[in-house]
């Protein structure tokens, strides 16, 4: 599998991959109130979003801890489609009704999920436009018709298919919401049209290592439950001016904001030839004796580790303490035979930090 | 249609029904709307339906029905009438067709059968015709819908071979 997983990564950063990624869950949520309602669940800012444009969002618990993240596409003021993590999408939808229910009540706001009544395919990569262009010969994708994080729906196979320019591999992507039965057959048109451009169906180990290649955190991997947006280095996604969201109150507490907490950073081994394992610890000190007689002091734990075919080493992600502190400084990560292999702590974006070919 | 099965004194008929979630008040405006789109005035109690030629329409919370079109319509017509229904801004209106699967249940021991794999009371006097419920069966989320002479159970498609697979044990066993 591991080489399948380079094979596709390589092939997506190349020429285009596609994700079947019709497990991530989606909410609708529709009403008068539905903008007061979104912008009290997720920490972002929705009032001056325009209409048809979408956004990444964070979820918190009333403990300011990161619960899960999504897309949100605001379709006008009173209509928006959320997507969730595909773990956590009845939990999201059930949190979304115990707050209508019980502490909104006279909000007048509804929520369906509709995660089964559409398939999603996430198509990325260099020629995933000329491919798109292909498929609805009738759509500009050009960046200024349809530019990063917008959305549309349009008239396909006799029914309406919702197109989503968004990506969580760092290549120029679009995601495709259809019903399920039309599904296969866009799926083998989108073949048809894509065979002289390389096009490689890639599942979610591919996905997990080509997102990881970008630093976009994967929820209840790089987080699990004990862990803040400002852990995260997203403080970008607060509402700096929203009057209110979950969690609000608990991003204020001095022992959250403290700058000794853990924070997610990037790791490279000093010697590419060496892999970092998931979940070891990171750790200051050069040498463990084995057996460890005394504590040693861990900085924290690796949360993704992948072998990038694009950088031809290891990149990883780390939650540590002062992690932001330690940014360009020198550590070691222990490995499951009790060695220890030294890495620079980098910021976790190992590819396209300027976000060029995102938005290309 | 797709005969799925049989047994002694039951049938189990597949379909493809079409479907469309509905949230709202259930308020005056809600009831003018679905009436003027679909012929039909929503129940007022809870797991209660009606249900005509064409559509059938039950209450299945305080705030959730569901509308499922016994007719076939067209992918257009379903479209434009989850739109229609949206129109009215208190009102969300989610196209479920596809995502479900559907089986119409009839035979003199349809309760027999069943009644191995639910816990559900599906005795008549507890199960009156025009009556739904949302229970277990086999251990998996469902809709039972009670019509004059059969049930008609609904239940997530990604279900689907697993129950054909229960109801074929409840048959067999």
């Amino acid at each position: 599998m591991e080489q399948a997983v380079q094979r596709e990564s390589r092939q997506v950063r190349e020429s285009a991959g596609i994700l079947d990624g019709s497990t991530l869950g989606k909410i609708e949520i529709k009403g008068k109130d539905a903008l007061a309602f979104v912008n009290l669940i997720y920490t972002n800012g929705f009032t001056k979003m325009k209409p048809m444009t979408a956004r990444y969002a964070l979820m918190l618990g009333e403990d300011g801890m990161v619960k899960d993240d999504g897309i949100v596409c605001k379709i006008n003021d009173q209509h928006f489609i959320t997507t969730t993590t595909t773990g956590g999408a009845a939990n999201v939808l059930a949190h979304m009704e115990e707050y209508a229910q019980t502490e909104w009540p006279d909000m007048n706001v509804y929520m369906n999920s509709i995660t089964e009544q559409f398939s999603t395919f996430n198509i990325s990569g260099p020629k995933a436009r000329t491919i798109m262009s292909r498929v609805f010969n009738n759509v500009d994708f050009s960046n200024e018709k349809f530019p990063f994080m917008t959305f549309n729906n349009f008239n396909y196979l006799n029914t309406k298919v919702r197109i989503l320019r968004a990506s969580f591999t760092g290549e120029p992507g679009y995601e495709i919401y259809v019903s399920p039965k039309h599904a296969l057959t866009l799926w083998e048109r989108i073949f048809y049209y894509s065979k002289d451009l390389d096009l490689v169906p890639y599942g979610t180990e591919t996905m997990h290592l080509l997102r990881a290649e970008k630093g976009y955190i994967l929820v209840g991997q790089d987080t699990d439950g004990t862990v803040t947006p400002i852990d995260l280095n997203l403080n970008w996604m607060i509402g700096k001016k929203k009057k209110d969201f979950i969690g609000k109150r608990s991003l204020t507490r001095s022992d959250i904001i403290s700058s000794d907490r853990k924070q997610l950073v990037g790791l490279v081994p000093l010697n590419k030839a060496y892999g970092i394992e998931e979940g070891q610890h990171v750790i200051e000190e050069k040498n463990l004796n084995t057996p460890i007689k005394r504590p040693v002091k861990m900085l924290g734990h690796v949360t993704s580790s992948y072998f990038s075919p694009t950088l031809n080493h290891s990149v990883a992600m780390a939650l540590i303490k002062g992690g932001n502190r330690k940014i360009g400084s020198q550590l070691y990560v222990s490995t499951s035979d009790l060695n220890v292999i030294p890495v620079e702590v980098v910021k976790p974006n190992f590819i396209d930090p300027k976000n060029e070919r995102l938005t290309s | 249609m797709m005969k799925s099965f049989s047994a002694k004194g039951m049938l189990i008929e597949q379909h493809n029904l079409q479907q469309i979630l509905l949230r709202g008040k259930g308020d005056g405006s809600f009831a003018e709307t679905v009436n003027k789109e679909v012929s039909l005035l929503p129940p007022s109690d809870n797991l209660r339906m009606v249900n005509n030629d064409k559509f059938l329409f039950a209450k299945q919370s305080f705030d959730q029905w569901s509308l499922v079109c016994l007719e076939k319509q067209s992918d257009e017509d379903i479209l434009k009438l989850v739109s229609s229904m949206n129109a009215n801004e208190e009102i969300l209106a989610s196209d479920y067709s596809y995502g479900q699967v559907y089986f119409e249940i009839t035979g003199e021991n349809k309760n027999h059968y069943l009644s191995k794999l639910t816990h559900f009371d599906l005795r008549p006097k507890k199960f009156p015709v025009s009556t739904m419920a949302q229970t277990l069966i086999a251990r998996i989320d469902c809709s039972i819908y009670h019509l004059k002479d059969k049930y008609l159970v609904t239940c997530n498609s990604s279900f689907e071979d697993y129950f054909k697979d229960r109801l074929q044990d409840a048959i067999d066993l």
